[in-house]
């Protein structure tokens, strides 16, 4: 493919670029501190009682099961961020290549109240499940879990019963499921090595039982030791829970890769076919170029300029709706399609955006979706146009479109935009974060302005009186209550992302989730709902 | 002068690189060539060197390569008109040569007559006496000699003296004896040595010159009378009476000691007669050669005392090829000699073209003998799959290699892969030159003596020249020590194989090859990997991607395998930047220094990291398998072989160090001995039996 290659207006001396650097780095060193505590655990002293047993932590055991100098996507690694629970949901989940296959990997973390789900586990389980399911990636769980964290039982029990029919819904669609038991798997847990593929037991260790002694004591009368009611040996010789038997924790891993080796997956979609040569720009400089006050907007040119191989891109209808840019690029060698925004949506970006995805529907082109929308246009001149109607048909094209799409959220999403450009509620197979990110109905100033206009409003009917320091002191409030909640780091600890990620890694993180997008088939649909005209 | 009338196929009754040496000549001469094969050795090189081949049979040299009926046979059924012998095995068999000319067949060596006189030791003393060639004293020792016997020879040829077979070479059936009270023992184990490698076990004992030098003259003789000396090698680094570097010319002697010494191996090879190449050895007395440097008024023949005459072509033969040439008396200019060419020729009635005084030589040149064997154990053989042997071929260095990679150094042959010959204008720049070219080749599988190769070329006392036959004895720890890479060294070379080891792994996946390796968006996890740290403890390597391209690379000690983020001594701390990855050459730099090196290894977890120096790594395996049998008061053998006698049975109580048992490999015996004082509580092997290299032989309960 021979296509132009983007030019960059860059200039790192500029202030806004530095501070903009200065600013998103600050972001990024809060993203670390928020990284080290989900990564730490249950503190060094559960840690310690863990390691004090001869077991390897949850990171360890991904290591170790995935291949050496593999790339490793953690996904969600923040959700429940600001909550009152452990940040990370006490779980990793994550893309890894294990024997030269993409798989899912993820497992609680043990040294986090033992491994019991919270309502931010199972979401984010779910969330993994879901990433399984729509790209066709095999799935490992590394399970050691207590269970539900019975405080929060009522968070979990009905939303987390949704895991076991999603391992099955793999498994009827060929998808290989495998469980790796390294402790206790209980009670609901059982049913994750119970509705898996492949079970690989580990002896002493491994402990699948529905109810543990003292509940079966409860139940009964009965009384069993641990080993008798699920371990190794008994689920491996006797219940036929276990179909490997592994004598410690290494040859557990070491026989679910031998098991992964010899599954003979092939992924059915067609592999890297560009050069995946380094852009042209150096990716840094996206911390310069994305603006951390979103009044200032920048050319999303500049990111591709530094996401797609080689910086090359044939931009498609480069004259018309100009704020929406779209055109042809690769990444990792992921032939793509893209849709990125460089201001409001008016009709003529709508419509070109409507297009485009059909385009690359008919191409069976994958679409990346760079974010940065302050919503479609208003005004009479707007709503007399057809404003609603143009929106609708983009709405239309990405909610019915059948490529995959990714999206990355660089900087605002706000309104209706946020549809068209393929938030969150329109299934992306996956969607990142950058963390200058904002998202809301509307900004936090229009917001705090509309709401103080219809109170003047409500007020005046009323015949009351006005009080103008009290609605500045309200809307001061307002703005600050919607800027604290569109922020990315509540939208990622929401749960609303796969991820804060920083924006020099885009181009590897879309490279990964490119590749495992196209584990399934890429075929685009010509199937829409009714194009208003 | 007469036509010669060369062999039309020559059936090569050897294997390993002479056989492959001389299949080069015979198809340079358009000669076809004929080797004879084990079943162990149907892939081998020299079957693959030859234009034919044919299997003589089992995989011991007496079913196979000391069989002369079969090889006989071999070479009448395959057409052959000429038996090549080699070295070792039948090469100074007479009744073999004496078969081989029964069968009708031309024999590429002198003749039979000449190889039996010289064959006995004592035999050739005597003719030498006879034809005024200077002597070490020595005398034979009757078979049935008893301890009191034993000592009045030895009193009477004088201490130190050395056991030597009557039919021996290759330091078969040698033992060196300093008192007495060491005789009965060394003369009980040279005779079984003898006898397992020569089938005689005739013993003689002659006085050990405690500084020697080891220098031999090559004699080539034609059947017309013609009879030149090529000059001299000195071949005095020696282990185990094995050669493992010689040269030429010697840098121990004057040319008066040279004139003297070759005068000495024309008159023996006259006297004998001798046709085909051969070589005469001496022992040379370095106390003598170093008052005649010293500028003493000492006359050369003192120095210079006959040791036997090797009637075949030598090991060593290389380096006389490469320095000796002949010079056209018309332009001046230098004719490369080929040895092989020679005998062939000689064989074939050719008349030698030369006169002694063309034969000049040029520069100099060194030849090791590159080993599989374990120095630190003692040399003791080593044998495994060469996974990698990648021989650096350059300018000035001659590979005669056997092996090739891929292929299995078995315990049946002598373990040496290859000979390396340098040739420079001087002694320095030919060490300098095979030195480099020993580290700069890929050689993991087997344990080798590289190393040890390496430091004695780059030792300041072989650099002058002070090389007598205890060179390696004395200098063994030295050497040894300075082939130990340092810390810093080490560290380097575990985090540059980490990387390797990623990248390629990375780079050859399915999935995601062109991402860097290790990415990961959170940092959660990152490349990580243990080698064995030179005292057994734990060398881990840790990587981590930056943003930039370059790698954040440690190296701590006693983190074990698969410990994300456990914590130890740094021992190194680099920024790592990857040039280019070739398969095995990585272009990196460390630190700011930017070098090329190759990095090779095998299943087993051995690494190689070479450039600059070699260090050899063992990667921790990241699943270890099940443990080896672990047995408290184990005693195995050093290597596979098989056993000769078992000194203890159960129940025993022995010393530390008392003998347990012995064991018998490559015609070399090997004492097991208790590696701590105890009650034998079982015995597992009984004499005769064929063991592994670590199997148990003898438990001992402390």
């Amino acid at each position: 493919m021979s296509h132009d290659v983007l030019r960059s207006r860059v200039d790192p001396a500029d202030e806004v670029f530095q501070r903009n650097r200065a600013e998103n780095l600050e972001l990024l060193r809060r993203v670390d501190e928020q990284l080290t505590a989900a990564h730490g655990g249950g503190g060094s002293e559960k840690l310690a009682r863990h390691r004090s047993r001869g077991k390897h932590t949850l990171r360890e055991r991904i290591a170790l099961l995935c291949d050496h100098g593999s790339p490793f996507l953690e996904l969600q690694p923040l959700i429940g961020l600001d909550s009152d629970f452990h940040v990370g949901g006490s779980t990793i989940q994550g893309i890894g290549v294990v024997s030269g296959v993409e798989c899912v990997i993820g497992g609680m973390d043990p040294t986090v109240k033992g491994g019991a789900s919270n309502p931010f586990s199972v979401t984010k389980s779910l969330r993994a499940l879901q990433i399984a399911r729509e790209n066709r990636l095999p799935t490992i769980n590394l399970t050691e879990s207590g269970g539900a964290d019975l405080r929060r039982q009522q968070d979990v029990f009905v939303p987390g019963g949704r895991t076991f029919r999603e391992l099955t819904a793999l498994s009827k669609a060929g998808v290989p499921t495998i469980s790796l038991v390294f402790g206790s798997s209980t009670a609901g847990g059982a049913y994750i090595p119970g509705m898996s593929d492949y079970v690989v037991l580990i002896e002493e260790r491994s402990k699948v039982f529905l109810g543990g002694p003292p509940l079966v004591r409860m139940a009964t009368g009965e009384v069993a030791s641990e080993e008798d009611l699920g371990g190794a040996q008994m689920h491996a010789r006797i219940s036929g829970l276990g179909d490997y038997l592994a004598t410690d924790e290494l040859d557990g891993i070491r026989i679910t890769r031998q098991l992964v080796s010899n599954l003979g997956w092939t992924k059915r979609g067609p592999g890297p076919s560009e050069p995946a040569d380094a852009p042209l720009f150096d990716p840094d400089e996206l911390l310069g170029i994305a603006s951390t006050d979103l009044r200032e907007t920048f050319d999303t040119r500049e990111v591709l300029a530094r996401v797609l191989d080689g910086s090359r891109f044939e931009e498609f209808k480069a004259a018309y709706g100009t704020n929406l840019v779209t055109g042809w690029g690769s990444i990792h060698g992921f032939p793509i399609g893209v849709l990125a925004n460089n201001g409001v949506l008016f009709s003529e970006e709508s419509q070109k955006g409507a297009q485009f995805i059909q385009l690359a529907n008919k191409r069976d082109r994958p679409l990346l979706f760079l974010q940065n929308i302050t919503g479609f246009m208003v005004g009479t001149a707007y709503e007399r146009g057809g404003m609603i109607k143009d929106g609708a048909k983009l709405i239309n094209a990405v909610s019915n479109s059948e490529v995959p799409h990714l999206t990355v959220m660089t900087g605002a999403s706000y309104g209706a935009g946020n549809y068209g450009m393929c938030g969150r509620a329109y299934d992306p197979r996956m969607l990142f974060t950058w963390p200058n990110h904002r998202i809301a109905v509307m900004g936090p100033e229009q917001l705090a302005g509309v709401l103080s206009i219809v109170a003047k409003a409500g007020a005046e009917n009323r015949g009351e009186v006005w009080d103008e320091d009290q609605d500045r002191g309200i809307r001061e409030m307002v703005e600050s209550q919607i800027e604290a909640e569109s922020n990315a780091f509540h939208a990622t600890g929401q749960g609303w992302d796969d991820g804060i990620i920083d924006p020099r890694d885009t181009r590897h993180v879309l490279g990964i989730a490119l590749s495992a997008v196209h584990t399934d088939d890429v075929r685009g649909g010509d199937a829409y709902g009714v194009f208003r005209m | 002068m007469t036509t010669p009338e060369l062999p039309r196929a020559v059936l090569i009754a050897n294997r390993g690189e002479i056989a492959v040496r001389i299949a080069r000549t015979c198809r340079e001469m358009g000669i076809r060539s004929i080797a004879v094969c084990s079943e162990v050795d149907a892939g081998a090189r020299h079957v693959l060197a030859c234009d034919e081949a044919v299997l003589l049979g089992g995989a011991s040299p007496s079913e196979s390569y000391l069989c002369a009926h079969a090889i006989i046979d071999a070479a009448t059924r395959s057409g052959a008109d000429a038996v090549h012998p080699g070295f070792g095995f039948l090469a100074e068999d007479p009744r073999f040569a004496q078969a081989v000319l029964d069968a009708g067949l031309r024999w590429i060596g002198p003749t039979p007559a000449v190889i039996a006189a010289m064959g006995d030791k004592l035999e050739a003393k005597r003719r030498m006496a006879a034809a005024g060639v200077p002597l070490v004293p020595g005398e034979r020792i009757a078979d049935d000699a008893d301890p009191e016997g034993l000592r009045e020879v030895a009193e009477r040829v004088g201490f130190p003296l050395m056991v030597k077979a009557v039919a021996g070479g290759g330091g078969k059936g040698m033992r060196a004896v300093h008192t007495v009270d060491e005789l009965p023992d060394a003369v009980a184990s040279a005779r079984r040595e003898a006898e397992a490698a020569f089938g005689d076990d005739r013993l003689f004992l002659e006085r050990l010159i405690a500084r020697s030098r080891h220098v031999e003259v090559q004699i080539v003789g034609d059947q017309h009378g013609h009879l030149l000396h090529l000059f001299e090698r000195e071949c005095s680094i020696q282990r185990r009476h094995q050669k493992v570097v010689e040269e030429s010319p010697s840098p121990g002697i004057d040319d008066e000691v040279r004139d003297v010494l070759t005068g000495a191996a024309t008159t023996a090879a006259r006297a004998l007669g001798y046709t085909s190449a051969g070589t005469v050895e001496f022992i040379l007395d370095e106390e003598v050669l170093a008052r005649r440097r010293a500028g003493e008024d000492v006359p050369a023949t003192d120095a210079v005392a006959f040791l036997e005459v090797n009637t075949r072509l030598q090991v060593e033969h290389p380096v006389t090829e490469q320095v000796v040439g002949i010079r056209d008396p018309a332009t001046g200019m230098l004719e490369a000699i080929d040895l092989v060419r020679w005998q062939l020729l000689i064989a074939g009635g050719w008349s030698l073209p030369v006169t002694q005084e063309q034969l000049v030589t040029r520069g100099h040149a060194i030849e090791v003998r590159l080993y599989a064997e374990d120095v630190p154990a003692g040399f003791l053989p080593a044998t495994g799959r060469l996974h990698a042997f990648e021989p650096a071929l350059r300018e000035g260095i001659r590979w005669d290699a056997g092996v090739a990679q891929g292929e299995d150094v078995s315990p049946h042959y002598d373990p040496m892969l290859a000979k390396v010959i340098a040739t420079a204008p001087t002694r320095t720049e030919a060490a300098t030159r095979l030195a480099a070219a020993l580290q700069d080749t890929p050689l993991v599988g087997v344990a080798t003596n590289r190393d040890l190769l390496v430091a004695v070329l780059r030792d300041a006392t072989f650099l002058v020249g002070d090389t007598t036959t205890a060179y390696l004895e004395e200098r063994l720890a030295v050497l040894q020590a300075s082939g130990v890479p340092d810390e810093g060294s080490r560290a380097r070379a575990c985090l540059l194989a980490t990387l390797h080891g990623a990248l390629q792994a990375q780079q050859g996946s399915p999935a995601l090859p062109t991402l860097p390796v290790g990415f990961c968006n959170t940092g959660v996890l990152w490349p990580q990997e243990t080698f064995a740290g030179p005292d057994g403890d734990d060398w881990t390597v840790r990587l981590r991607g930056r943003r930039d391209g370059s790698l954040e690379g440690q190296v701590l000690r006693d983190v074990p395998a698969g410990f994300l983020d456990a914590d130890g001594e740094v021992l190194l701390s680099a920024r790592v930047r990857v040039h280019t990855l070739d398969r095995d050459t990585l272009d990196a730099e460390v630190d700011g220094r930017r070098q090329r090196v190759r990095i090779v290894g095998d299943p087993q977890g051995r690494v190689q990291v070479l450039g600059p120096g070699v260090v050899d790594l063992v990667r921790r395996p990241r699943f270890p398998s099940e443990a080896a049998e672990r047995i408290s008061g184990a005693n195995r053998s050093p290597m596979p072989g098989s056993v000769v006698a078992v000194a203890v049975g159960a129940g025993d109580e022995v010393a530390e160090g008392q003998l347990l048992a012995t064991v018998e490999a490559m015609k070399m015996e090997h004492r097991v001995t208790a590696g701590r004082a105890g009650t034998v509580t079982e015995v597992r092997v009984t004499a005769g039996q064929q063991v592994a290299g670590g199997e148990v032989l003898v438990v001992v309960d402390g």
